[in-house]
């Protein structure tokens, strides 16, 4: 049966597919390359994560978090 | 050998858990102060967040089973204390105007009516960027912190439940409002941006 490119772009967004087993992440990838929006759509949800994690992942100022953990210590 | 006088089992025991505490201040202090900017916070509020967390973590530790990990129940606390600061912004309302936008990009029978548009490129620009961070700013408090949990800290599903304190069905509804909302918020200023 095919899965309607609804479902599939709704259970991605879900995060179903973030520690699918391996044969279910190679349909999604058969799926891609025959449908282009599914596909977009994926890297858009890629890029997302990614901006999100340049803008939040790094470490905050080191002088910042130490007078923090004075202002909490104290 | 000869038990420690009780007083001075008292102090031992006090020492030991300043000691801890300080451990868990050390360690965990930088982790949530960049969450709490991740959930929207501005510099000082998101100071203060953190040292209200702490606060709440050292009336609330005894309460700490050990279930999850100390850093799950430090988001946890902090979660629900920048709930508390803005409850009326933050509640998570029954029906998010995503689900609508979504549905109408499809057909009857599931097929893409009205296909996505917006930026596919492999390596992120910084326009890119800055377009997704005016996005990610517009997020609602639960959306915000489930999604950053999750791409961020990159922490399990399990994880962000226990954090959160929520069901993983409610999980998988966050983190499809704040994928969605924020994929058709892209869309959006790509499209408008100045050519």
């Amino acid at each position: 049966m095919i899965v309607p490119c609804r479902d599939i772009v709704r259970r991605l967004a879900e995060g179903e597919y973030d520690n699918a087993p391996l044969w279910k992440r190679v349909g999604l990838r058969v799926h891609f390359a025959m449908c282009w929006p599914c596909g977009l759509f994926a890297r858009q949800m890629e890029l997302l994560g990614k901006a999100a994690r340049r803008r939040w992942g790094m470490a905050p100022d080191p002088a910042r978090v130490e007078a923090l953990r004075r202002r909490i210590r104290d | 050998m000869f038990a420690r006088p009780p007083a001075l089992r008292g102090e031992v025991l006090e020492s030991a858990v300043t000691q801890e505490t300080t451990r868990i201040i050390e360690e965990h202090a930088g982790y949530l102060l960049r969450a709490a900017i991740g959930f929207g916070l501005s510099g000082g509020d998101a100071e203060d967040l953190v040292q209200e967390t702490f606060k709440t973590f050292l009336e609330v530790r005894g309460r700490f089973e050990g279930r999850s990990s100390v850093r799950t129940f430090l988001y946890g606390i902090l979660y629900k204390k920048n709930l508390e600061r803005s409850r009326k912004s933050a509640r998570e309302t029954a029906v998010d105007p995503i689900e609508g936008a979504f549905a109408e990009r499809f057909s009857r029978r599931g097929m893409w009516q009205s296909p996505p548009r917006g930026p596919d490129e492999e390596v992120l620009s910084v326009e890119t960027e800055s377009l997704i961070a005016g996005c990610l700013d517009d997020l609602v408090q639960q959306q915000k912190a489930a999604f950053f949990l999750k791409e961020v800290e990159r922490m399990s599903s399990e994880e962000i439940c226990n954090a959160l304190e929520i069901k993983p069905t409610h999980l998988r509804v966050l983190l499809f409002r704040a994928r969605a909302g924020l994929r058709d918020c892209l869309e959006r200023k790509w499209e408008d941006r100045p050519s």
